[in-house]
């Protein structure tokens, strides 16, 4: 996969859009931590060119971040940019919100996702700079999308349709996803995590998988997931489908057996998933999360 | 069915299969030689007689991503003494001392969840019949520092002093219950949005007893995670629990009630 060239120094993400599909480029994120070194460009993001105009997806990590996407964007075309959907609250995806609205262009999301925005922005943008460094997030604050939708919605380019799609409850209360038809290109946010382990928090994890159905009979040639490379092999909807399926059925049956999740913990995680990035601590933060939750609400059967 | 079997048979062989053979000779001096140790041990057991051996077995994850919850489970199940108090550590913390347990009977297990602000030893200090102190430690790996200071992604979701009850029946035989006590634990040294320090307000005194009597009573410190789970390995099944709770700020939480099985 293509990433992003090495970043000189702290502030400059160094931005080079890789043209995927015909008019279809990709920012690709580095498959990482949130590090000094990278300003917490972990995410991959994007924009389809039209005839007319040009929809960007996802707003980056940090106000810096949506600045130089603008640029990079306005290096490859003089169509003007008419929108960026944002596929879910996560930081990684929405923090650069504001640049986008001071240069007056629609901000698309879902509204639950606003609403964890809200909820949950300014902490998280706390935990970033902690991890970044201020040099990357200076200036960065919580923005609000100017255009909630919660139905699917079709954005005309010019000579392409682009259809924003809507996934709730799954992955987080709001995600969208943007299909384009002219060359069956999916940016399916992360409601697909490719060679990383998918974060579960905000969701819920059988949603999720029926959404990874719905996905995999799409007639999609490639699909650019939130994070990792390039999707053209759909075993990897069908992988992650089963770490999700393992993940649920580890904790229900450890949660119904009375277990302590300090017990569940000490279980291995079986060889299919040692290999995804960040298992160590999200398999851990997964399992003291359903927890949790299995304490509000009682755990599925254990299959 | 298939998971069940993996976690029941992993739990056997990461734990009691290493299992120290009860009674194998401690070692009078700590085993990390730390000098934060050795000044909880002036101040806390008084000059009492400590060794440091495996006679129980504690369960706390090496390494730590969410450090404002950490489950901890000490198991007594082959502890070769009687078990007269427990006292647990995480030397590290802003307040090192997390909780003194004073037994009412015998119990297999206790478990709970802590903070822990930093990369510390967590230690488990066990009293037995003759007043000698037992002491079993593991270095815990932290890797998002804070749990004590930092705002504290567990606090909300449940409603303070709402207690709940469940009951396990257990594969190795006997029960295990587990309250679950809805409290935000203020450690007193996280800020809020404002810029002010939150006053620590936290559960500093827990009782549980039920139809066969009184089961453990409980002294906490602000390294007590928020909305802490309390857990109880028993011999037999309970019908009636009374658990009794108060804070720093004098409110006391009462819950009778039979715990629901699942």
């Amino acid at each position: 996969m293509a990433l992003s060239a090495a970043v000189a120094q702290a502030g400059d993400y160094g931005l080079a859009p890789f043209e995927t599909a015909p008019g279809v480029y990709t920012f690709w994120g580095e498959q990482a931590d949130l590090l000094p070194s990278n300003g917490g460009n972990i995410a991959n993001a994007g924009f389809i060119v039209g005839a007319k105009s040009v929809l960007v997806i996802d707003a980056g990590p940090t106000r810096r971040y949506a600045e130089q996407m603008l640029d990079a964007i306005r290096a490859t075309t003089d169509r003007p940019i008419i929108a960026v959907v944002v596929t879910h609250h996560h930081q990684d995806h929405s923090f650069g919100i504001p640049v986008f609205v001071e240069h007056g262009l629609d901000v698309i999301m879902h509204p639950g996702a606003a609403a964890m925005l809200v909820r949950d922005g300014d902490i998280l943008l706390n935990f970033v700079t902690e991890l970044v460094g201020a040099a990357w997030t200076d200036g960065t604050t919580i923005g609000a999308p100017t255009h909630p939708i919660t139905e699917a919605t079709s954005i005309d380019l010019g000579d392409r349709d682009v259809d924003v799609e809507i996934f709730e409850g799954g992955h987080t209360p709001g995600d969208l996803v943007v299909y384009d038809g002219a060359t069956k290109t999916l940016f399916a946010g992360d409601l697909v995590f490719n060679g990383r382990v998918p974060t579960v928090p905000h969701g819920d994890v059988q949603t999720w998988r029926g959404q990874l159905v719905t996905l995999d009979k799409w007639d999609w040639r490639r699909l650019i997931p939130g994070h990792g490379p390039l999707v053209a092999d759909r075993t990897v909807l069908d992988g992650m489908s089963d770490y999700l399926a393992f993940l649920e059925a580890r904790v229900a049956c450890s949660y119904r057996m009375g277990d302590s999740p300090a017990e569940t913990l000490m279980a291995e995680v079986p060889d299919a998933y040692t290999g995804l990035f960040g298992i160590d601590r999200e398999y851990q933060r997964a399992v003291l999360q359903l927890f949790r939750k299995y304490d509000e609400t009682a755990p599925p059967p254990c299959p | 069915m298939f998971f069940r079997l993996i976690a029941c048979s992993a739990l056997m062989a990461a734990g009691f299969a290493t299992f120290a053979p009860a009674g194998a000779a401690g070692q009078a001096t700590d085993p990390f030689d730390s000098p934060v140790w050795r000044d909880i041990l002036e101040m806390e057991f008084d000059g009492a007689e400590v060794v440091y051996d495996q006679s129980i077995y504690l369960v706390v994850p090496d390494q730590v991503e969410e450090a404002f919850s950490v489950p901890v489970v000490m198991n007594f199940a082959h502890t070769p003494y009687t078990v007269a108090e427990i006292a647990l550590f995480a030397e590290n913390n802003p307040f090192p001392i997390v909780a003194r347990i004073y037994p009412q009977r015998g119990f297999k297990a206790v478990g709970f969840d802590i903070r822990l602000e930093r990369s510390t030893p967590v230690r488990a200090a066990i009293m037995d019949g003759d007043g000698v102190w037992h002491v079993v430690q593991k270095q815990v790996l932290v890797m998002t520092p804070g749990g004590c200071s930092a705002p504290d992604g567990a606090a909300g979701g449940a409603a303070m002093g709402k207690i709940a009850m469940r009951q396990f029946v257990r594969t190795n035989g006997g029960s295990r219950l587990k309250v679950r006590i809805g409290h935000p634990m203020h450690t007193g040294l996280v800020v809020d949005d404002a810029g002010d320090a939150i006053p620590a307000q936290y559960i500093e005194r827990l009782s549980v007893r039920d139809e066969f009597g009184g089961l453990a009573s409980m002294v906490l410190w602000a390294s007590v995670a928020a909305n802490p789970v309390f857990m109880f390995d028993l011999p037999e099944t309970q019908q009636s629990v009374r658990v009794t709770a108060e804070d720093t700020d004098g409110t006391a939480f009462i819950l009778d009630g039979k715990p629901s099985a699942m």
